[in-house]
């Protein structure tokens, strides 16, 4: 474990506008950003955005197919690193890290 | 990390994402995050997707010639599992750095010269399709179904200063109880072996060579190459010393996992097991009967209350498992105690049919004394095992294995004036902490969270380790209160273990600062 000194540097870029997390732990489906308040995970992700999935996973969302009325979750087709492709429920996305598609850092 | 061959790397090829761009665009991101608003955005690196080649390994796992059947055999990704004459093929991947067997019951631990355990053959820099691993094994004179093994968290030496203090305090301490225990032994060194300088490790090893017991050990955040820039790449000087950073083994009827929970991302880590692992995990599950006692090592604790403790909501995320929930589904048909360490301090969470021991740690407060910020001394934990039963006990560093309880006199924590206080470092529910006054038994001693009074005169005030300025002392819960008079006489705490095993102390009459 860490000093403190640390924590704080992680904390400064896990909170930075650019690199979000889905605080899934207290049942809150969203995510704030700092500088733009909150937003759902719907409304963030984006294609080309990076994720780290619950199941392990590393992925680029190359599509993301919106909720149909019956659910309140969109699904994430994600392009994984063996170039594997698979479908998510957004609710899966533990942490995101956000690029626009052609390859610059989002404005998130 | 395994070298390609060149005739591996020239069939590369297809574009799509592959691991080290994939992380090398999310390390970019996260670095660029500390920069101003209007620097020039960075580019992503372009990503292709590389498919390594594969390469068959064949071999035998044998004990004195003859062929073992059933022995499980992974490169990490798959496992299968030997013929009865001992061989197997294992069709793995030009990128996989080891294949290794998972230890069978009733065989020793076969070692590496420092007495590191060595279950492992090295087959990254191979040349061709073709590799042979071969693995010799050795028939234990004794049945292992009774066992022990020796969980240090932390040892997190810094420099030679430190790596001395372990090689001179704990190593000693360590080779007497495994004298005591007098069974067949192992260590488990729980992460945070080193504090980053890794060119220390073999100093780590020549403590391992004196402790005369085998050692499995754990990767910690502090045990990572920090320049690397993707999680596969950081454990390269680790596996270098001490092979793959998961894998399993098994003494008597306990399957044992070592996990790689400290994902980095190139500039710090999260709590979080990649997908790869966990198959590989549900694979080696898979050979393990349901209802079979399963230890799962990992260096950050699967799930800590230390945000509980500290009034946050969630757990956080460099001292939790992000994604314990994958981890908790593949473990629910087994009977689970999970050891981890990191966070420098005991307790015993039980969430989802586990039970995880959050071990205290053998540098306590980053060597700058005696105890862990939540008052538990410098230590490690012993466990003994009888077939399927599991017991265990804290080992405080250069205190007898009774030593399970520190009591303070009325008024040492300043937020209960009119308390005794006893810090009960390894208590869990199952215990149970009374107090005596002149002989006679007053009663239970109520649970409070709190600051250890020994924790707070070291490390807060004006006088402060001069090494360590930052350790702070932690709020712990497993404290426990009792209001006594200001003219009590003869004041004892005692404490009985969930195996029946009593312990006992006087309250002393002054405390610390005193």
């Amino acid at each position: 474990m860490n000093s403190e000194s640390k924590y704080d540097l992680l904390r400064r870029i896990l909170l930075s506008p650019l690199l979000v997390v889905a605080s899934h732990q207290s049942g809150n489906h969203s995510a704030t950003i700092r500088e733009a308040g909150t937003q759902s995970i719907e409304e963030l992700v984006r294609p080309g955005h990076l994720v780290l999935t619950d199941d392990g996973r590393l992925g680029r969302v190359s599509r993301v197919i919106k909720a149909p009325e019956s659910s309140h979750h969109s699904e994430l087709e994600l392009h994984g690193e063996n170039g594997a492709k698979s479908i998510h429920s957004s609710r899966e996305l533990r942490f995101i890290y956000c690029f626009d598609p052609d390859g610059h850092e989002s404005a998130a | 990390m395994r070298k390609q061959s060149a005739g591996r790397a020239a069939s590369r090829g297809k574009s799509d994402v592959d691991r080290r761009s994939f992380l090398a665009a999310a390390s970019s991101a996260a670095s660029c995050l500390l920069l101003p608003r209007d620097v020039a955005p960075i580019r992503v690196p372009p990503t292709r997707h590389v498919v390594p080649s594969s390469v068959r390994v064949t071999g035998r796992v044998t004990a004195s010639g003859r062929g073992l059947g059933g022995v499980a055999v992974t490169d990490g990704l798959a496992v299968v599992d030997t013929a009865s004459d001992g061989s197997y093929e294992l069709i793995s991947t030009a990128d996989q750095p080891f294949v290794y067997v998972s230890i069978p019951s009733g065989y020793s631990i076969p070692l590496n010269e420092s007495g590191t355990a060595r279950f492992y053959s090295a087959i990254a820099g191979t040349v061709g399709d073709e590799v042979s691993a071969p693995f010799e094994l050795a028939q234990l004179p004794d049945s292992d179904e009774r066992h022990a093994f020796l969980v240090m968290a932390d040892v997190q030496a810094q420099d030679v200063e430190e790596v001395t203090l372990f090689q001179q305090q704990t190593v000693p301490d360590v080779r007497q109880t495994v004298s005591d225990l007098d069974v067949e032994s192992f260590g488990l060194a729980c992460g945070d072996i080193m504090y980053d300088h890794l060119d220390l490790f073999p100093a780590y090893e020549q403590g391992v060579m004196s402790m005369g017991v085998p050692c499995f050990q754990v990767v910690g955040n502090h045990d990572l190459d920090h320049s690397s820039i993707t999680d596969h790449e950081s454990t390269a000087t680790f596996s270098r010393h001490f092979g793959p950073p998961y894998y399993s083994f098994n003494r008597g009827s306990v399957h044992y996992v070592v996990l790689d929970d400290v994902f980095w991302y190139g500039s710090d880590y999260l709590g979080y097991l990649v997908y790869e692992q966990l198959k590989w995990l549900e694979a080696d599950l898979l050979r393990v009967e349901p209802g079979r006692p399963v230890v799962v090592a990992v260096h950050i604790p699967v799930l800590g209350s230390r945000h509980v403790r500290t009034g946050n909501p969630d757990p956080g995320i460099a001292i939790s498992v992000t994604n314990r929930d994958a981890l908790y589904r593949l473990l629910e048909p087994f009977d689970v105690h999970i050891v981890s360490g990191h966070t420098h301090e005991c307790e015993h969470l039980f969430e989802h049919g586990v039970h995880e021991q959050v071990n205290g740690a053998v540098c306590g407060a980053w060597w700058s004394g005696p105890i862990c910020g939540d008052g538990t001394p410098s230590g490690y934990s012993v466990y003994e095992v009888n077939g399927q039963q599991l017991s265990w006990r804290y080992k405080s560093t250069n205190h007898p294995l009774d030593h399970q309880i520190r009591a303070y006199p009325r008024g040492a924590d300043p937020e209960a004036p009119d308390e005794i206080v006893a810090n009960v470092w390894n208590w869990d529910p199952a215990w149970t902490v009374v107090w005596y006054e002149g002989g006679d038994r007053r009663g239970p001693m109520s649970r409070r969270t709190g600051r250890d009074p020994l924790s707070m005169e070291l490390h807060s005030g004006p006088d402060l380790p001069p090494k360590r300025p930052w350790v702070n002392p932690l709020p712990t819960a497993h404290l426990f209160y009792a209001p006594a008079s200001r003219d009590a006489r003869d004041l004892r705490v005692e404490a009985v273990d969930r195996f029946g095993r009593s312990y006992s102390v006087p309250v002393p009459t002054h405390g610390p600062g005193d």
